[in-house]
Order: structure tokens, then C-alpha cells, then sequence
């Protein structure tokens, strides 16, 4: 009890009062842990976010199957409901459903609100159909009336709520021919279902549906529910031999999981730059901790040599340090909401348009999560103070009581020999390119960074011997002191550009990888994509929210005054090798004909160019992007299968094509084999080629275009008639929401790193306090002694952004074609981020300049005589 | 003794206790009283002179120093420097003033650890803005002669205790002040050591030079031509010598 005392006194008397009277220092440490814990908070709320909104594809049957027979976008033929069903000992249930993601009505010209259309068998089981209306026919009990009527339509409690509707209603919705008015013949009770989709979701009967979306006699899944006591991996197994190649047997959570699979990169990327920023934030920890212990040496030197032990000492120490890091993480817990937030803002439209159309959950900072954050911000707080605490202990009192009276004045650290192993680090890693081992670009971008943090220190020994001259010069013996300063507090000033420099590397690393794959994706969509206009529905882009259309909606196109060619293109998610990819269907001699006539596609494989006919003959013939061809091994000669509801089919490949379009790759064939294979002549895109001899004004063409799609009012949304700027506009807009949310994880980054300047430059002012007073004392200026600390912060920052700039080089390289290789199976060139790179050394540079400025003009405002006495 | 070089006229400094506010008045409360560290304090020091200020720790000796090397202000009081005002002149004034008029020597050296004995030596003039060619010869005179002549190049860190001391006499009198200022210089030196600094300090009073010292040692205060003796803030004896 005595002890128990003892050490709240200690608290009490020394720790509380020294937070006090540094209150700067403590709110610098006290933001550090809250940023960290609420980017990991934030982060992982989004994260959770996203996986939530994935397991709701699995809810969507209601719940009550057990297994689903589908086929990807591909669909599976209604025939296949009576092969599974002949499996009475087996099944208990089965009945098929169709599933589409399309758009009400807008206005402005801009599509409407996405819903979910679910095609259901009303005279079929019924078994999957707990359905209770509110309000219209009873369509279990009396389905006719609902049947005969293909404009009926069955809506949520919710869309009702949001859309104002009741019985007879009129709905517009995006179906394969356009805008269609559908009458809203019942009701539908919230339940379990209705949570899909954020409730947004309508049913129409399945022929109806089937009829809307063109998909003739496919439907896209067929539920079942197996017999009470079958064992399901059993019976999946079964069903599976027993569809063959023309669908996929599994549980419906498979589906979720697969999608979660996809975005895991997307994923890991999110999550790896929270950990940078609570490595930043522990590196700020233990920065501000290691000072203060050696501000207070000779405080431990009197409180050892008062009868304090060792343990004691160190356990203020990582008591103090646990304070700071529960009372800044549970402010980072309560800012974690709005990271997630604006994350989910950024992102969720970009998952719903590369991986599955699927309603973004409001974010939430479950009690389990907080208490994650919360224990990640206290134990890395504790972790980042022990060290420096246990140092602290073990300081004899004789030693920590002693006068400082001959100071180093510089540094003692083995700048060669670590300088060496950085070297060594860095080798490594770059070498890790021509590794191929799971995580190798992780593992290089890790030693790269290592590596750079250990070259350092000598980059600041030399550096500072080439900048002292030129500091003399220009700022006269100020600016010589502030350089001199840096070399001399290297065990302290290390640590703090260690952090610069990993937040300067990670940030421009990104930044080389954006631009990079920004230049190659316009580059690309020059020559892969190079018509005048794009006819879409549902959105401008060929991605998840498009809806496809029919081949007839585009038949006058061609008579269009100055149109020269027309390109259908249709794509459809299949899995093959063991991936989900596209097939993407065109007229193929159209489309390279005009490709040819443009510059043609960089071809990777196969003859350059591509001849119009090499997709067009009697054999099936394919070309692979080159993330397929890496991913399935497939290369040019060899034959690539792909499934259909017909069957497998195979494929020869003809060529490979440099691609940026999806990471899950594609495979492009004519659209004659959609049509016999695949039963599908839908279009997701229309290319539309201009006479490129005549003078041809492209908006008066997009304008009749439009005219001709319009199959109801323009202006509810209902084709984007897109020119070729608007579309690498768009695809800019992608590329800067996508990688925005990693841009702000690094200047959160960044500014953590800033704030370890600013606690080290306040430490630096505390500890030469009398060496400032005496500078003062023989006639330095309040101007001269602002200069030298905002010289030493500016020459902190210089040397650590100098390192970083270097280091994302070898870093960036790794990361395009390591890491990035491997996620994509895309190859980028590299292209060096000259204007972000001005602009992070600036940044960097500058703020390591103002934050400079606090401390120093605290330093020209000691009185002189109390510096002079100051200990 | 030529002209008055430092003037006091009743020089006070105090520093101020705490205070605290009642809640419902208002009103101020001293819970702590001021600290008078010198009190009506008037004294003249003529160029030229050696003077010696003892007196017990705490009694004010070194707030005496402060206000004549233009460290501190005065609270209330006058204080002249060769018959300017110092009242009269803002920061930067009173850093030109240390910078141009007055040499410091402190008790615990105080070098910057990151120059050379040269550079350290070089500091206040290179702080004035003269170029380092210029301040270099005059600077290595100065190193010569405290007897260092040998160690320009070497840090701080090299050096002995009387050898960083030497070079904090050498920086204080590279700018050839008029007034050299000496708070302890031997207290943290041993007798053996900190007698030939001593020697130097005496034997850099001139008479275009005065050296006012403040020590505890009585030896070395009867070197001087006068010896103040402070106790609680005030004045206690002023004695004259003929010595040197």
C-alpha cells in the first residue's frame, strides 16, 4: 500500500506537474497517438464497411438457401432447375431467381437511383418467397393477376417510403430497352430481405424479369435448400457432377467471399497506410519520450539518489507515456467515425463500379473496434516509451546528476557502417524484383524503406559538411550553428527525420505509382479505346453499374450523318483458371480496322498489328490482356477455355495486349461467339467511329445520337452519349477519387512527421537554453537565434526529404513491379512524378521551416538572464 | 581611473511574488512577497578600474552583473553606461551594446560544442556581421595570448577545463570590449588553473579596459583596486586599494 502510494506521488509531484509545464510537447504526443489510432479506427470501420456490404450478397435469397447453383454473370439456363430438382433425396427446395443492379428514372439528364430488380418464380416452390405485403393482390396466394400483367411490380416498404409510391404507381426503370414504366401492384414488409441493397430493391415475376433484361431462358441463380440431415459439402459435390461445366455449385456465402477476395488488395492498401501512420505516430511517441527523459536526467539523478529504484523510475516513466496514449486514443477513437466516413465516400462508388454493385452500409465504430484502437494506442504508446524509460532507470545518480560540462560536439554514431547495412538494405530490396516468392514486393518495399533510414545519418554528416559553407554565406554563423545542431542531436534528430523520410518515400512512392498508371491509362485509352463517342446506360463507364442494353436500340446509329463505323461491345463476368475475368465480345474487324487506323494496341504477344480478320474466321480465336494471360499461364498458340451456359468452349489465342482496363483481366473474342455460346446479343457499349476525312463536328453527332437512343425522355438519364475527352475526363475522376484516400493517409502521414520536427526543435530550444542565453549574452540578436532554429528544422527537413525522394526511386520501382505486378498482372512503366515531387520536397521542406518557427521564436524570447541560470 | 564607465543611481530590482485573485472582489492577494534582489542600489565605476564584488550566495551579486553587463533591466532606477541610458535603449540596443561594448566571462565556460576554439573565439564578431577573414587574425591574436595558440582547431570536447576557459577570456576580449564581465571564472577550475586564469583577467584590465569580477575567493578580491561587498541586496562596504 505504501508502494502503491509512493508511486502516485511520484505521478502526482513529478510526472502531472512536468506535463504542465510542457503543455506544447504533451498536446504534440497527445495528437500523434490520436491520429495514428484514428486512422487504424477509421480505416478499419471503412474496411468493415465494405465487407459487410459484400456478406449482403449472400443474404439475398433471404437466407433460407442452402447452396446456389450459378454461373457468374454468365446465368445458368432454367433447364438446369429440373436437373437439380430430379435429386429428390438431395433437394428439399429449389426455385430460380434473376438479380440485376439498374437505375430509376432520373432527371437532368443524370441516371436515378440505383435499385435491385430480383426476377422470382410466383407459381413455382415457394419456399424462398416469405413474402408479406402491405398493401395489393396477394400474389402468393393469387398470382395470376400479377403474372399476366409484365409491368407489375412488387417494392420494398422502403423504396415506397423514398419514392412516395402506393398502388398503381407509375415506376420508371432501366431495363435491357430502355426506360420502361412499370405499376406498382403491391407493397412489400420489411424483413431480413428487404435489408439488401439498402432496402432499395423491387420484384418483378421471373418471366417479366427475364423479358426486361433480355436474358431469354437464363436466370442467374437456382436456390436450394437441402434435405434435413444432408451433409452440404456432400451434396455439392453431387449437384456439381451433376451440372458439369455449365454452372458452379457452392454456398451462397461463396459469393461474398470471391468478391471479398477481389478487393483484398484494395484492401491491404487501405489498411498498410494506417499502420504507416501509427509507425509515424509511435515514432513521434517515442521521440517525445526519449526527450523527455533526457531533459529530465538530472530530476532522475535526484529522484534515484533520493531513494527511488529503478523500476520505479522507468514505471513513471510508461505511466506518464499510458496517460497520454488512453486520453489520444480515445480521441482518435471519436475522430476514427469521420475518417471512415469520408473514406467510405471515396471508395464506396469505386467498389460498386469495379467488383460488385452493392450499397455502401453507413460506417460504424463498433464497441469491439474502439477497443481495438483503443488498445493499439496505448500499448504502442507504452511500447515507444519503455525503451527510452529503461534507459532512464538504469542512469546512475552521479551520472544524471552531473553538469553537462563537455559536451559532444558531434555525433558518436557509426555513420559508415550503418550507412553499409543501408546500402545492403536497399540492394536487397531492389533485388526483391527478380525474386518471385508470395509477398517479395512487400518484403522489398520494407527493406527499401529500412535501408534508407539507416543511410541517414551519414547523408546528414555530408550533406551538413557541404551546406555548412553555403548556411555561412547566406545566413550567416546562424545558419552555420542550425546545420552544426542537427549533426550534433543526431540521436535525437534521427528519429524524427526517420519519419520524415518514410512519410516522404511512402507518399512520393504513391505518387510515382499514380502517375505512372495514370500516363500508361491515357496512353492506353488512346489506342485501345479510340472512337469518338461511347453510347452507355447506367453509367458513362463500361463497369459493374453499366446495364446492358439491346443490340436493336443501336441499329440506326449507322445511317447518322458522318458516323463511319459502329462497335457493339458487350462484356460478361465469367470465372475461368480459377478467377473471375471478362469476355469481352465486339465486332472485332470493326474494331480493329479503326485501332489500325489510330496507331493501333501495344500487342505483347502475336503478330503487331493485330490483323482486322485474326477474330473474325470460322475457329474461335481469342486475344488475352496481359494480366489473363499472366494469371492463367495461357499464352499466344495455346488454347485458353472459357464456360458458357453451352458448355466450355475452347479458344485459340492469337495475341496478348498490353491492358488497364480491370485487374481481373479479360479475353477478347467476336461477338458472333457470344451469340452462339453464350446466347447473348445484349450491348454494354457503342463504340461509334467518325469519318475521319470529312469534316465532322463530334457534339452535333453526339447530339443526333442521342436523339436515336433516346427511347423515352432524355432527360430521365437514360443513355450517356460520352466523347472521347469527356470519357479520359471520367476516367481521371476514377483514378483521383480511387487513390485520394491513400493521398490523404499520407499527408496525415506527413503531418504527423511535421509535428516530431516541431517536438524535437522544442526539445532542442529546452536543452540549449543556456547555450542560447549565452549566444544572447555576447551580443546574438532575438533575429540570429529565430534564424539558427529555424535553419536546424529547415536543414532536418532538407536532409530527411532529400533521402526520401531517393528512396521512393528504388521504392516506386518495387512497388510497380512487385507489388503492383503482382495484385494487376499489370506492367507500368516508370515515370518520375516531377511536379509531386516539387511539391512534397516544398511541403516537406517548408513546413520543416515553419515548424521551426514555434521553437524559435520561444528560444529569441528567453530573457536572457533566466537562460543564463536555467539548468 | 578615467570617466565613469558604470553608473547606478538608485538602481532597484525586484521580482515579483505571487499573487492571487478572490473570487468574489476581486481583488489581488499576494500569497507569496517580491524578492528585492538589490535595493536603492547607487555606485559608480570608473574606466579603468579592477573591481571585485563578494559578498554570501543569494546576496545579489550576480543581479549586480546582470544589470551592468545589460543582461537585465532595472525595476525602478537608472543605469548608465558610459553615459548613455540604458533605459533609454530597446533589445536590439542592449544587444549591440553586450555585442560592441562588453566582454562575458561565465563560471561554467559556456563554448558552442559544434565550433573550434578559433570559431568560438570568432563568435560575437561574426554575430556583429564582420566578415570571418577580417575577425580571423584578431581572433587568433587573442588565442596566442591566452596561450592557445596551438589549439585553434581543436572542439570543445578536446580541450581542458582552464583551456575552455581560456578560450571564453579569449572570446570575450577578441572585440576589444571596454568592460570585461566575470562571474566566477575560477569556481569551477582548480587553484592551480584557475590562478593563471586569473592572471589573465587581471592582466587584461587596463586602462582602456575595466574588469569587474564577481567571486567567493578572498584571494582573488584582494587583487582588485576596489571590492564591493553586496549582502541582502544592498551595499555593505565599498573599499578602495591600491593594489595591482
Amino acid at each position: 500500500m505504501r508502494s502503491v502510494r509512493a508511486f502516485f506521488a511520484l505521478v502526482r509531484y513529478v510526472s502531472l506537474r512536468h506535463a504542465a509545464a510542457s503543455p506544447v510537447r504533451t498536446l504534440l504526443v497527445l495528437f500523434g497517438v490520436a491520429l495514428g489510432v484514428a486512422m487504424v479506427v477509421g480505416m478499419t470501420a471503412a474496411n468493415q464497411s465494405v465487407l459487410r456490404s459484400f456478406d449482403d450478397l449472400a443474404d439475398r435469397a433471404g437466407g433460407k438457401s442452402d447452396l446456389a447453383v450459378a454461373q457468374d454473370e454468365v446465368g445458368v439456363s432454367i433447364e438446369l432447375l429440373d436437373t437439380v430438382t430430379a435429386r429428390r433425396d438431395l433437394v428439399a427446395h429449389a426455385a430460380p431467381r434473376m438479380e440485376r443492379t439498374t437505375f430509376l428514372a432520373g432527371e437532368g439528364g443524370q441516371p436515378g437511383e440505383r435499385v435491385l430488380v430480383f426476377g422470382l418464380d410466383f407459381v413455382g416452390d415457394k419456399f424462398f418467397l416469405p413474402f408479406e405485403q402491405t398493401a395489393g393482390d396477394d400474389v402468393l396466394d393469387d398470382p395470376l393477376a400479377f403474372l399476366n400483367d409484365p409491368n407489375a411490380i412488387l417494392v420494398s416498404e422502403t423504396l415506397a417510403a423514398r419514392r412516395s409510391l402506393v398502388l398503381d404507381s407509375p415506376l420508371r426503370l432501366r431495363t435491357s430497352h430502355g426506360l420502361e414504366t412499370f405499376r406498382v401492384a403491391g407493397i412489400l414488409r420489411d424483413n431480413k430481405r428487404s435489408q439488401s441493397f439498402g432496402g432499395q430493391w423491387a420484384v418483378l415475376s421471373l418471366d417479366a424479369a427475364q423479358l426486361a433484361f433480355e436474358r431469354a431462358s437464363l436466370v442467374d441463380f437456382i436456390d436450394v435448400a437441402l434435405v434435413p440431415g444432408v451433409n452440404v459439402e456432400a451434396a455439392k459435390k453431387e449437384l456439381q457432377a451433376l451440372v458439369g461445366d455449365r454452372a458452379t455449385v457452392d454456398r451462397p456465402s461463396a459469393r461474398a467471399e470471391q468478391v471479398a477476395r477481389m478487393a483484398a488488395t484494395f484492401q491491404l492498401a487501405i489498411q498498410v497506410q494506417a499502420m504507416i501512420a501509427v509507425l509515424v505516430g509511435m515514432f513521434l511517441i517515442y521521440n517525445a519520450v526519449a526527450v523527455s527523459v533526457g531533459q529530465r536526467k538530472r530530476e532522475i539523478g535526484i529522484l534515484r539518489s533520493l531513494g527511488v529504484s529503478q523500476s520505479r523510475v522507468a514505471a513513471v516513466f510508461v505511466a506518464e507515456a499510458a496517460v497520454i496514449g488512453c486520453l489520444g486514443s480515445l480521441l482518435g477513437i471519436a475522430c476514427g467515425k469521420a475518417i471512415a466516413t469520408v473514406v467510405l465516400g471515396a471508395l464506396g462508388p469505386n467498389i460498386s463500379r469495379f467488383y460488385e454493385s452493392v450499397v455502401m452500409p453507413e460506417a460504424t465504430v463498433t464497441p469491439g473496434l474502439a477497443l481495438t484502437g483503443f488498445t493499439i494506442g496505448v500499448v504502442a504508446t507504452i511500447l515507444a516509451a519503455y525503451w527510452p524509460a529503461r534507459l532512464a532507470a538504469r542512469l546512475a545518480p552521479v551520472e544524471a546528476l552531473r553538469r553537462d560540462l563537455h559536451a559532444a560536439s558531434r555525433s558518436r554514431w557509426p555513420v559508415k557502417r550503418l550507412a553499409a547495412v543501408g546500402l545492403l538494405g536497399c540492394a536487397l530490396g531492389y533485388g526483391t524484383i527478380f525474386l518471385r516468392f508470395r509477398f517479395h514486393g512487400f518484403l522489398g518495399v520494407g527493406l527499401l524503406l529500412l535501408g534508407s533510414v539507416a543511410l541517414l545519418p551519414w547523408v546528414v554528416v555530408y550533406l551538413a559538411r557541404f551546406l555548412r559553407p553555403l548556411a555561412l554565406r547566406v545566413l550567416g554563423i546562424p545558419g552555420r550553428l542550425g546545420v552544426d545542431n542537427v549533426e550534433r542531436e543526431m540521436g535525437r534528430s534521427t528519429l524524427t527525420a526517420a519519419s520524415l523520410v518514410l512519410a516522404t518515400a511512402t507518399s512520393l512512392t504513391m505518387a510515382t505509382y499514380t502517375h505512372s498508371y495514370e500516363a500508361s491509362c491515357l496512353e492506353w485509352l488512346d489506342q485501345a479505346i479510340p472512337a469518338d463517342l461511347f453510347v452507355t446506360a447506367g453509367s458513362p463507364l463500361v463497369d459493374r453499374n453499366a446495364v446492358a442494353y439491346a443490340s436493336s436500340s443501336i441499329a440506326n446509329l449507322g445511317s447518322i450523318p458522318g458516323v463511319a463505323a459502329v462497335n457493339p461491345v458487350r462484356t460478361i463476368s465469367v470465372q475461368a483458371y480459377g478467377r473471375r475475368m471478362e469476355v469481352l465480345g465486339l465486332a472485332s474487324e470493326v474494331y480493329l480496322t479503326e485501332v489500325a487506323k489510330r496507331g493501333g494496341r501495344h500487342v505483347i504477344e502475336g503478330p503487331n498489328p493485330l490483323p482486322a480478320n485474326i477474330l473474325s474466321g470460322d475457329e474461335p480465336t481469342i486475344v488475352l490482356s496481359e494480366a489473363t494471360a499472366v494469371r492463367s499461364g495461357v499464352h499466344t498458340g495455346e488454347v485458353f477455355e472459357l464456360p458458357s451456359p453451352t458448355g466450355a468452349h475452347r479458344f485459340r489465342v492469337v495475341g496478348v495486349v498490353l491492358d488497364y482496363s480491370s485487374d481481373q483481366g479479360w479475353a477478347m473474342l467476336d461477338r458472333k461467339w457470344l451469340r452462339a455460346f453464350w446466347n447473348d446479343d445484349q450491348v454494354e457499349a457503342t463504340d461509334i467511329f467518325l469519318a475521319v476525312d470529312v469534316n465532322v463536328n463530334v457534339n452535333e453527332v453526339a447530339k443526333q445520337v442521342r436523339a436515336a437512343m433516346a427511347a423515352g425522355d432524355p432527360d430521365e438519364g437514360g443513355f450517356f452519349v460520352t466523347t472521347n475527352a469527356a470519357l479520359k475526363e471520367e476516367v481521371r475522376g476514377v483514378l483521383r477519387s480511387t487513390l485520394g484516400v491513400s493521398k490523404a493517409a499520407e499527408t496525415i502521414s506527413l503531418i504527423v512527421a511535421v509535428l516530431g520536427v516541431v517536438g524535437t526543435m522544442l526539445a532542442a530550444v529546452m536543452d540549449r537554453t543556456r547555450e542560447i542565453g549565452v549566444l544572447r549574452a555576447i551580443g546574438a540578436t532575438r533575429a540570429q537565434i529565430l534564424a539558427s532554429i529555424v535553419a536546424e528544422a529547415g536543414f532536418l527537413g532538407l536532409a530527411s526529404v532529400l533521402v526520401g525522394v531517393l528512396s521512393a526511386i528504388p521504392t516506386s520501382l518495387v512497388l510497380m513491379n512487385a507489388v503492383g505486378f503482382e495484385a494487376t498482372g499489370w506492367t507500368i512503366p516508370y515515370l518520375f512524378p516531377a511536379a509531386a515531387a516539387a511539391r512534397t520536397v516544398l511541403m516537406v521542406f517548408g513546413f520543416a521551416l515553419l515548424s521551426g518557427a514555434l521553437p524559435g521564436l520561444r528560444a529569441s524570447r528567453l530573457s536572457v538572464t533566466r537562460a543564463l541560470a536555467y539548468e | 581611473m578615467g570617466e565613469a564607465i558604470v553608473k547606478f543611481e538608485s538602481v532597484e530590482k525586484r521580482y515579483r511574488g505571487n499573487l492571487q485573485t478572490d473570487g468574489e472582489s476581486g481583488a489581488e492577494q499576494a500569497t507569496a512577497p517580491d524578492v528585492v534582489a538589490l535595493a536603492a542600489m547607487t555606485l559608480t565605476v570608473e574606466a579603468g578600474s579592477f573591481v571585485a564584488i563578494v559578498g554570501p550566495s543569494g546576496s545579489g551579486k550576480s543581479t549586480l552583473l546582470n544589470l551592468m553587463g545589460a543582461l537585465d533591466r532595472p525595476s525602478s532606477g537608472r543605469i548608465f553606461f558610459n553615459g548613455q541610458d540604458v533605459n533609454d535603449l530597446d533589445d536590439d540596443g542592449l544587444t549591440r551594446l553586450r555585442r560592441e561594448r562588453i566582454g562575458f566571462i561565465f563560471q561554467f565556460f559556456n563554448l558552442v560544442p559544434t565550433l573550434s576554439a578559433l570559431e568560438n573565439a570568432m563568435l560575437p564578431a561574426l554575430l556583429s556581421g564582420e566578415r570571418a577573414r577580417d575577425v580571423m587574425v584578431r581572433a587568433s591574436a587573442a588565442l596566442e595570448q591566452v596561450g592557445l595558440g596551438g589549439r585553434k582547431e581543436h572542439r570543445p570536447d578536446q580541450l581542458s577545463g582552464g583551456e575552455m576557459q581560456r578560450v571564453a577570456i579569449a572570446r570575450a576580449l577578441v572585440g576589444d570590449p571596454p568592460l570585461l564581465l566575470a562571474d566566477e571564472p575560477t569556481g569551477n577550475l582548480d587553484s592551480k588553473t584557475g590562478d593563471g586564469i586569473l592572471s589573465l583577467i587581471v592582466g587584461s584590465a587596463s586602462a582602456r579596459r575595466t574588469v569587474i569580477l564577481v567571486t567567493h575567493d578572498p584571494r582573488i578580491a584582494e587583487r582588485a583596486d576596489r571590492v564591493l561587498t553586496i549582502r541582502d541586496g544592498r551595499l555593505h562596504s565599498d573599499e578602495r586599494r591600491a593594489s595591482r
